[in-house]
């Protein structure tokens, strides 16, 4: 039987929960990162490529600039959608915008 | 007997053998407007004195505009065609025409005059020579009051507008020769609704003297008056346009309102046309109508397309096609029949004609139904709403060609099918696809039609 320098603490059993002591950081670390993550793509924060970013957006066109900005199909899908469903509640409403020219009539 | 009782006994006579007829001319006319030819002139036959020689003839105005007006008149030898008559209603034509006025000719004969012979043949081809110079010179308008048998119903088919009563029949012989030797009822022959339904001769049916008028009244200005001002906004907004409309709706919305005149209605139902005005502009009107075996052409709707344009052509109206039709009709007897060359002739027409046209395509207009109306050789300027489809091929029946092995390894195969069609529109015949080729001026918002025609046909009505 080995024993440490601590007295009645055997070698074995610190081995144990110094592995266990690191397991635990670096899982605690890994749910962070996850986590991280996640805030990232809720808040669609781009960290890394921050200032990129922000330098490409003056100069790309208002279509290229949603993909650019990392947003997903379906939340393009579900705007689109929502302008839609908007223009045809305005048409509903009985506005239908007005012509593009006018004409003169012939009395 | 004295010069005045002679006078005064034929003058008599006159009245008597023309009242009918004058009744009817002086119903159509402006009041007090018409003036007659060679009132008193007679002739003796076999069968007694034919007063007047048998019709009536002169010139009056109608809606106020100056017309030559002609009748047969049934009293007097039943209407029978002559040499003598025939020289009075030649004389009538051709003042007419000379003066640039329209013709109208009332037809209620029974044929010709057998007596005469040859002679009244000779008759018949002078007012067939005289109408047929007078046709696409000045507008010209046939009337059938009541019988017309014999060579004068070939009269009803050298005119613009043929007007026939509810009443009349129309024959190359009589009615009751024919009918027997076919063993069919007497009125299923020549009658006024078989001209309307079947031949399309009648571009108008009317019950009496006063429709008769307001018929007369509404054609000739329509074909006279090349603008008119009215009180139907040009801008107005068509709120209610949208896809899938019907013809009738579309044509309502569009045009002045009140001005749309259909001729043949009943005739080749599948296309709609007519005479009507567009920012007080005279047009000719052409709509295809889906709600017809998808507005696919027929050999009669061709028929009746082509007198449109003709008549258009002659007189300066601008065409404004509306389309949606899915090409030729898909049917063995009219492909046996004069299909190939009444469709063949309509995109000769659209293609030859010198007068502007423009088009809308509200919803399909595929193969023939593009190249004969909206294609850059049948259109001056076209326009076509967002979910048009304009292509070679309906979408489905080119996804069933192309896809053929996809759709039958398909499990579903009519969701396959429709998948496939509805990837082959949005990459070939969709709006935004065909006009990215150049191939449509504008894709425009439903509502805006009546504007963007207007300004179309402005722009092209002094076009030569």
């Amino acid at each position: 039987m080995f024993y440490c320098l601590a007295e009645g603490v055997k070698i074995g059993e610190t081995f144990m929960q110094a592995l266990i002591g690191l397991a635990v950081v670096f899982a605690v670390l890994a749910v962070l990162i996850v986590v991280l993550q996640l805030f990232q793509r809720l808040f669609r924060l781009k960290f890394l490529n921050k200032n990129a970013a922000a330098s490409q957006k003056s100069v790309s066109a208002p279509g290229t600039a949603a993909a650019d900005s990392g947003a997903s199909d379906e939340l393009t899908a579900v705007i689109s959608a929502a302008i839609a469903a908007y223009l045809a509640d305005e048409n509903a409403d009985g506005d239908v915008g007005e012509p593009p020219f006018t004409l003169k009539n012939i009395r | 007997m004295g010069d005045n009782a002679l006078l005064k006994k034929l003058t008599d006579e006159l009245k008597e053998e023309t009242k009918d007829v004058t009744a009817l001319i002086n119903a159509v006319a402006d009041e007090k407007s018409f003036v007659e030819y060679d009132r008193f002139l007679r002739g003796d036959t076999p069968l007694g004195a034919a007063v007047g020689e048998g019709a009536v003839s002169g010139f009056c105005s109608v809606g106020g505009i100056d017309v030559g007006i002609f009748a047969t008149n049934p009293a007097v030898l039943k209407g029978a065609i002559g040499k003598r008559n025939a020289q009075k209603i030649v004389k009538c034509v051709d003042n007419a025409v000379a003066a640039g006025n329209p013709v109208i000719g009332i037809y209620d004969t029974k044929g010709a005059r057998l007596a005469e012979g040859i002679g009244a043949l000779e008759g018949y081809g002078a007012v067939t020579a005289a109408l047929s110079d007078a046709y696409g010179r000045v507008p010209v308008i046939c009337v059938v009051k009541g019988a017309s048998f014999g060579l004068s119903a070939y009269f009803a088919a050298v005119c613009d507008v043929c007007i026939g009563f509810d009443k009349s029949s129309l024959c190359t012989s009589s009615p009751l020769i024919i009918s027997a030797k076919a063993g069919v009822d007497e009125n299923k022959v020549g009658s006024a609704k078989i001209h309307a339904e079947k031949t399309g001769l009648y571009s108008i049916t009317v019950k009496n003297e006063r429709e008769l008028a307001a018929a007369l009244k509404n054609a000739l200005n329509l074909l006279s008056v090349s603008v008119e001002g009215g009180n139907d906004d040009v801008n107005r907004v068509c709120k209610t346009l949208k896809g899938g409309v019907k013809a009738a709706a579309l044509i309502k919305e569009i045009f002045d309102t009140g001005t749309f005149l259909e001729l043949k209605p009943d005739f080749a139902p599948v296309v709609i046309t007519g005479l009507a005005r567009l920012n007080g502009i005279a047009v000719g009107v052409c709509a295809t109508d889906s709600g017809y075996d998808g507005g696919r052409l027929t050999s009669n709707a061709c028929v009746k397309i082509g007198e449109l344009y003709n008549t258009c052509e002659a007189f300066g109206l601008p065409i404004v096609n509306l389309v949606d039709c899915a090409g030729a009709v898909e049917d063995i007897a009219e492909e046996n029949s004069s299909l190939i060359r009444e469709v063949g002739n309509v995109m000769y027409l659209s293609s030859q004609l010198t007068v502007g046209r423009a088009a809308l395509v509200y919803g399909k207009a595929i193969g023939a139904g593009y190249t004969a109306f909206a294609s850059k050789a049948a259109a001056d300027y076209t326009l076509c709403w967002p979910d048009a489809q304009i292509g070679a091929v309906d979408s489905v029946k080119a996804a069933e060609l192309l896809y053929r092995d996809e759709i039958a390894k398909a499990k579903n195969k009519a969701a396959a099918l429709e998948k496939l069609a509805a990837a082959y529109a949005a990459e070939n015949t969709a709006a935004t696809a065909v006009c990215g080729e150049g191939y449509i001026d504008n894709i425009i918002e439903p509502q805006f039609s009546r504007g963007y025609l207007a300004a179309a046909v402005m722009s092209l009505a002094g076009k030569e």
